[in-house]
């Protein structure tokens, strides 16, 4: 009897470890068999073009960027720009040896990571004058007019497209520099901070090229015989001189020294979406690359912007907001169509469903560490494949 | 009693893991499960399936039956039962070719002998309907000029489940009768999920809970005849009627954005609310049982799904039709039981049926022709009934045309039977 119940239960334990060796090789993946059963979820695509924006204008601080724009071109399409940087060195420590009439002063200019803007077969001449103001680059703005002494040239250079620049500087100015690091008083710091202003870097009048010199590696020398010290930048900065301010009646202008961004919102565009399911809510806007383009002359060049940014005003002031927080939407360019799409779906979504509290954005290229950047884009007179518009693509 | 105490907590652990089972990605059944509430499942045992039918005519004590109350009367012992079924269907459009499997728990039963042969009391938990499909495709659209894909997948899951608690009355040796109110509960969710191809991918989920509960009830006659044609014969009528179950069901549309940085779950539809029913059943069999040991029978259920109702859409509502099911089938146990050897412990069970389905979809019927063949391997303890009923089945459902899915089955039925003396003191330790 106990023989035989054994061999039954043998016979149970074996279908069942079929059934459940089967149950976990059963698994399979999801099909794409049955699509005229059960039909996919469908999206439609609206377009909604934005038809308010505003245009408004500011100066940037223009201290301590990472690229001093340095030069003088007239844009035929943005106007003329003539920019005039300021420089001071860092006072060095008391030396064991103090600097004389035997050391040399020089300003090393690295130009490492920036096209120029302009004609690109011509070279530009800059005078140095000693700046003769007190100046902060904490706080100076690009409409800023420090004055400097024009009398007396205190060093020039020319540039066509090298990498480095090295400029001998003036000894009558060297000197003056070296009385402040050889003071020995307690008070040597806040003397060399209220009277010594550094030097003003100046393109010649005729000049048609703006250059960015790489600021994070360019610096003084003092050169004794064979000894080279190197002496870092105090502070710089500069100051923009405009002449013929573009207006476009029927464009979007975008200068990324503030003197043309927009503020925008998207709340009126958002209370017209009935579909609650939100897929995709796109911002384009796109570039006017043709007359951008096309309005330079042959062998003249612009620098090229990739990115666009959508921002809020922050706690600071605007002109911080606009120039050092972190966007809230970014774009990059579209190459292909020369456009660019801002995903603002968590936006309109906040809109939706929520409160998104900040509804204002400002619209604005990027200060590029200080390269100057200006375009252009299709207002609302362009034709409709062309205008500011949110793509909405919503689902069922 | 510690059987069935061990049986009901393993029986549970199965359901939680099934459950879970059912909502993972992969594992889904018929693509037409998606219409209405789902696609309806017949609730005869596993002994039954592997018979090809409905169980309405068919008592066995060794192997408890959801199908027709009546029975529930006749038993001597406390009665337990859980079954599961693994079903894999190669399905087939147009274009495509694939495989889906599940696996599942088909249903919990529980039968006391409150008087023995004369009045039992039945407790079960059972789908009526199920829910499970899983399909993807890659998908265009236009934009402006351009021409841009997105993946879609749809998967949906849950089905009306029974809890039922029913009596079963023996009247006297010819006539039985039983009755089973139940609760149902109405638990569906279907999963949207559509992810862009260009660009940055964008995961969109977009969740459809529907939900809902009502009360049903069931009626079971069953009259038999003994010695018609030999000493041994008997011949066995058994019907039910099944009224239609109401719901007032409630479903809510959400999915989940980004709000303020965080993902929040949002209501992208407002709540609605919707009649929905499962219709009207009465089905009626004959088992002609020649000796004991051999039996035929014949059964039919006719299901009124012309007037079932589904509120949340009309078009859905509109590809309802009435279903008929047909089955025949033939039992037999060859040897006598008790003789010690595996092979004589076993009935077998064969037949085939016709469903002619709920759904009319596009001038085309879904039905299901089903060949089914089972086994059931008896205790071989004489002082229990204990078995367990091994079916297996396979069927052929739809069509290509008109761009509908037709399905190869292929069903493996599992159901542990344990029976135990529970409310009978015993004379002997």
């Amino acid at each position: 009897m106990q023989k035989s119940i054994s061999k039954v239960a043998s016979g149970w334990r074996l279908i069942l470890s079929v059934l459940i060796v089967g149950s976990f090789i059963s698994c399979e993946d999801s099909n794409t068999v049955g699509g005229g059963v059960i039909e996919p979820a469908e999206i439609v695509v609206d377009t909604l073009l934005l038809e308010d924006y505003q245009q408004d204008e500011l100066d940037i601080y223009s201290g301590d960027l990472s690229n001093m724009p340095l030069g003088k071109y007239n844009d035929p399409l943005f106007g003329g720009f003539e920019f005039t940087g300021l420089m001071k060195p860092i006072l060095l420590g008391v030396p064991d040896d103090s600097l004389n009439d035997s050391t040399s002063f020089k300003l090393l200019l690295k130009f490492n990571d920036r096209d120029s803007y302009g004609d690109t077969t011509q070279s530009i001449n800059f005078n140095i004058y000693k700046v003769t103001e007190r100046w902060r680059s904490s706080t100076i703005l690009s409409s800023d007019d420090v004055m400097f002494d024009e009398s007396t040239s205190i060093g020039s250079f020319s540039y066509t497209d090298e990498d480095t620049v090295i400029v001998d500087l003036a000894e009558s100015y060297f000197l003056e520099y070296a009385d402040y690091v050889n003071n020995e008083d307690t008070n040597r710091d806040s003397l060399y901070n209220f009277e010594f202003f550094g030097l003003a870097i100046v393109p010649e009048d005729v000049s048609s090229k703006i250059v960015f010199p790489n600021m994070n590696e360019s610096n003084f020398l003092t050169i004794k015989g064979e000894d080279s010290v190197s002496v870092g930048v105090f502070g710089h900065g500069f100051n923009l001189e405009r002449e013929n301010k573009p207006t476009f009646a029927d464009r979007i202008y975008l200068n990324n020294y503030l003197e043309s961004f927009y503020s925008l919102s998207f709340e009126d565009l958002a209370e017209t979406i009935d579909n609650r399911n939100i897929l995709k809510a796109e911002f384009y806007l796109y570039e006017d690359s043709i007359q951008t383009k096309n309005s330079l002359p042959t062998d003249h060049i612009r620098p090229d912007i990739n990115f666009l940014y959508l921002r809020f005003q922050d706690t600071q002031q605007l002109r911080y907001s606009l120039q050092f927080t972190s966007p809230r939407f970014t774009s990059i360019k579209d190459n292909k169509d020369k456009s660019y799409k801002f995903d603002i779906t968590d936006h309109i979504n906040e809109f939706v469903f929520s409160d998104p509290g900040q509804r204002e954005f400002f619209l604005n290229l990027s200060i590029d560490g200080g390269a100057l950047n200006s375009t252009i884009f299709f207002d609302t007179t362009a034709n409709v494949s062309l205008r500011p518009k949110i793509i909405l693509t919503t689902g069922n | 009693m510690r059987k069935v105490a061990l049986f009901i907590s393993l029986s549970l652990i199965v359901f939680s893991n099934s459950a879970f089972a059912q909502n993972d990605e992969g594992k889904s059944g018929t693509v037409y499960s998606s219409y209405g509430t789902g696609f309806p499942i017949m609730n005869n045992s596993v002994q039954e399936k592997g018979l090809g039918t409905l169980g309405l005519s068919i008592n066995d004590p060794a192997s408890p039956s959801l199908a027709n109350p009546a029975f529930w009367g006749t038993n001597t012992f406390s009665n337990a039962s859980v079954a599961f079924d693994i079903t894999n269907y190669s399905v087939k459009d147009a274009f495509n070719e694939g495989d889906n499997s599940l696996f599942k728990l088909g249903s919990i039963q529980l039968v006391f002998p409150i008087q023995k042969n004369k009045l039992g009391l039945s407790v079960s938990l059972h789908p009526e309907t199920i829910t499970s499909y899983d399909v993807s495709s890659n998908q265009e659209y236009d934009l402006g000029d351009n021409t841009n894909e997105y993946f879609s997948n749809r998967a949906g899951t849950g089905g009306i489940t029974k809890f039922e608690i029913g009596l079963g009355y023996q009247i006297n040796e010819n006539i039985l009768v039983g009755y089973a109110p139940s609760y149902s509960f109405l638990t569906e969710l279907e999963k949207r999920t559509l992810v862009f191809l260009d660009g940055i991918a964008r995961l969109n989920t977009v969740d459809t809970k529907t939900n809902g509960a009502g009360f049903s009830n069931r009626f079971g006659i069953a009259l038999n005849k003994k010695r018609i044609f030999s000493n041994r014969d008997m011949l066995q009528f058994g019907g039910t009627v099944s009224l239609p179950i109401e719901f007032n069901a409630k479903r809510e549309v959400v999915s989940t954005k980004i709000i303020g940085s965080e993902e929040v779950e949002v209501q992208i539809e407002d709540v609605e609310r919707a009649d929905v029913s499962i219709p009207l059943k009465v089905g009626a069999g004959l088992t002609y049982s020649f000796n004991g040991s051999t039996s035929i029978s014949a059964e039919a259920q006719f299901e009124e799904w012309d007037n079932a109702e589904y509120g949340f859409s009309g078009e859905e509502e509109n590809v309802f039709k009435n279903r008929q099911v047909y089955g025949f089938g033939v039992q037999v146990n060859p040897t006598r039981r008790s003789t010690g050897r595996f092979l004589s412990n076993i009935k077998y069970n064969a037949g085939i049926s016709y469903d002619s389905g709920h759904l009319e979809l596009r001038n085309n019927e879904i039905n299901t022709l089903w060949f089914s063949f089972g086994v059931g391997l008896l205790s071989p303890n004489l002082r229990t009934n204990s078995s367990l009923d091994l079916s297996f089945q396979y069927g052929k459902r739809g069509t290509t045309s008109n761009s509908l899915v037709k399905e190869d089955i292929f069903s493996v039925n599992l159901s542990v039977n344990l029976t135990e003396l529970m409310f009978l003191k015993r004379k002997l330790n």
